[in-house]
């Protein structure tokens, strides 16, 4: 093998390392280091998506399984409304990386007008997934 | 946007080679693990985003589908 080789294949093992090494700490650490705007953006925006999943998921459990909501739950259609309001936030948060966040705020003022008259603190998890969602869109 | 390899930025990625040996860059990797810190790529950001839209976006519209929607 000539010095030539032998550099090429140091730099081949030293580029795989760096890449396996990395991607090792992504799934074992929380502490979180972007490595560009784009990935710091991605994580911004993702950090949004999951308490809006949280937040759905708990109005899909406090709706119920029927057709129409449970009784003294929540209106159907204001239900079916939310829904689609946060489908909207989340494709925008997925498609529009560095303009999500006008489409975000008019969702939520939307699901906000839906559950206007919504007594939330009758379900815990509900109520606190509503406050941190709320939280974190007014901070926007 | 930078060119990235795995998520990482390929100038990063030259100065590291040409300007660490190996025994450095592995104890500055081991010092990053040692602080907890996670280096997330790019590649890695955006699918988690993608992935996580996807899977809301499908139970929202499942439970559209079961309600009438």
């Amino acid at each position: 093998m000539t010095p030539m080789q032998k550099e090429k294949r140091s730099q081949l093992f030293a580029i795989t390392l760096v890449a396996v090494v990395l991607s090792g700490t992504y799934a074992c650490h929380k502490s979180i280091q972007p490595a560009t705007p784009v990935a710091a953006a991605a994580i911004t925006a993702d950090g949004i998506v999951i308490r809006l999943n949280e937040f759905q998921a708990a109005l899909i459990s406090y709706c119920g399984p029927a057709a129409s909501c449970a009784p003294g739950t929540l209106d159907t259609a204001k239900f079916r409304s939310v829904l689609s309001d946060l489908i909207v936030a989340r494709s925008a948060l997925k498609q529009v990386p560095n303009g999500w966040q006008a489409t975000v705020k008019t969702a939520w003022a939307s699901v906000k007008l839906q559950l206007a008259n919504w007594n939330g603190t009758q379900n815990p998890l509900l109520a606190s997934a509503f406050t941190v969602v709320d939280a974190l869109i007014g901070a926007l | 946007m930078a060119q990235t390899f795995a998520g990482i930025d390929v100038n990063l990625l030259a100065a590291l080679i040409n300007n660490i040996a190996l025994p450095e860059l592995l104890a500055w990797l081991a010092s990053l693990r040692a602080k907890g810190v996670t280096v997330v790529s790019e590649v890695d950001a955006l699918a988690k985003l993608n992935m996580d839209v996807d899977t809301g976006n499908a139970a929202g519209e499942a439970a559209l589908k079961a309600h009438g929607g």
